[in-house]
């Protein structure tokens, strides 16, 4: 150990402070994206009254930011409930493809949705999921719910 | 009447993460920039679900939180290295050990509850 990180006090040896304890940890990432709500069996006027400024022919963009909360065990191995740096890796696969793209244009999921703040969280929670389940597969760790803001004073939850 | 009544609490800390077990080469892999002593500005969200008074309008033990959470988190930790007190300073042991410190002040009937956010991309919540 560095010398500046050794403390008489330090408990550096012992038992791993409630190791098996179960836990929820969220972990934020972002992405930034363009979209436009149209529902098209609607006429003109519908879609107005319906989605305000939303509708509009090129659409307009957001810093969307998505936290997906997780819940486990306190691991033994590391004390963590799980390595963040895997996590991460997980949440970029999941938000990279959306990232700098029109999600109503590029994305094959929202060619017959309209990717609200709603379905675009039902999206990242079903993708972390898939993801979730082939990376970690021996990891008791499951996926709660994820939380996605359009703005600071907008956002969505989503579980299932 | 019941209600659910939340103040956050600002601890400026240091800590880091290692297991003495591995060699700072293989704790450098499994920690990355965790391994290097850092700190956080520590948001602890306390939580008590209490009755509310009706002569005050205010839940009660409301006044006696913050006493308490000074005397068993703000003035041994604020400023400190968490290290010197625990073995496992993840942010998922911290929300666990901060609220076994806080539990026995608190009257049984009233539950409580604790969160951390570490830092704007990790929260961390302890479940019951």
């Amino acid at each position: 150990m560095d010398e500046y990180k050794k403390s008489p006090t330090s408990p550096a040896i012992g038992p791993l402070e409630h190791a098996g304890t179960q836990v929820r940890m969220a972990r934020r990432t972002s992405f930034s994206s363009a979209h436009l709500y149209s529902q098209p069996a609607f006429s003109e006027a519908q879609n107005r009254e319906t989605f305000g400024r939303c509708f509009t022919p090129h659409g307009h963009g957001h810093n969307y930011v998505l936290e997906a909360f997780f819940d486990g065990p306190i691991q033994d191995a590391h004390g963590m409930l799980v390595n963040l740096i895997d996590i991460d890796q997980v949440l970029k696969a999941v938000v990279d493809p959306l990232d700098h793209q029109h999600l109503n244009f590029d994305i094959a999921y929202f060619k017959d949705k309209i990717p609200t703040t709603e379905i675009i969280a039902q999206y990242c929670f079903r993708e972390l999921l898939a993801r979730l389940n082939a990376s970690f597969a021996n990891v008791p760790i499951s996926l709660c719910k994820v939380r996605l803001y359009e703005l600071d004073d907008l956002f969505v939850e989503y579980s299932e | 009447m019941k209600v659910l009544f939340t103040r956050q609490y600002l601890i400026r800390a240091l800590h880091h993460l290692e297991n003495p077990a591995l060699s700072a080469v293989e704790n450098e892999r499994l920690y990355g920039v965790c391994f290097r002593l850092h700190g956080h500005d520590y948001k602890v969200q306390v939580t008590i679900e209490s009755e509310v008074d009706p002569a005050t309008g205010l839940c009660k033990f409301r006044r006696e939180l913050d006493a308490i959470v000074e005397r068993e988190l703000i003035q041994p930790f604020d400023g400190k290295n968490l290290n010197d007190t625990f073995r496992n300073t993840s942010g998922e042991a911290l929300v666990n050990l901060f609220y076994d410190r806080l539990r026995p002040h608190v009257p049984q009937e009233i539950r409580l509850a604790l969160a951390i956010q570490e830092t704007r991309k990790n929260y961390f919540e302890r479940l019951p």
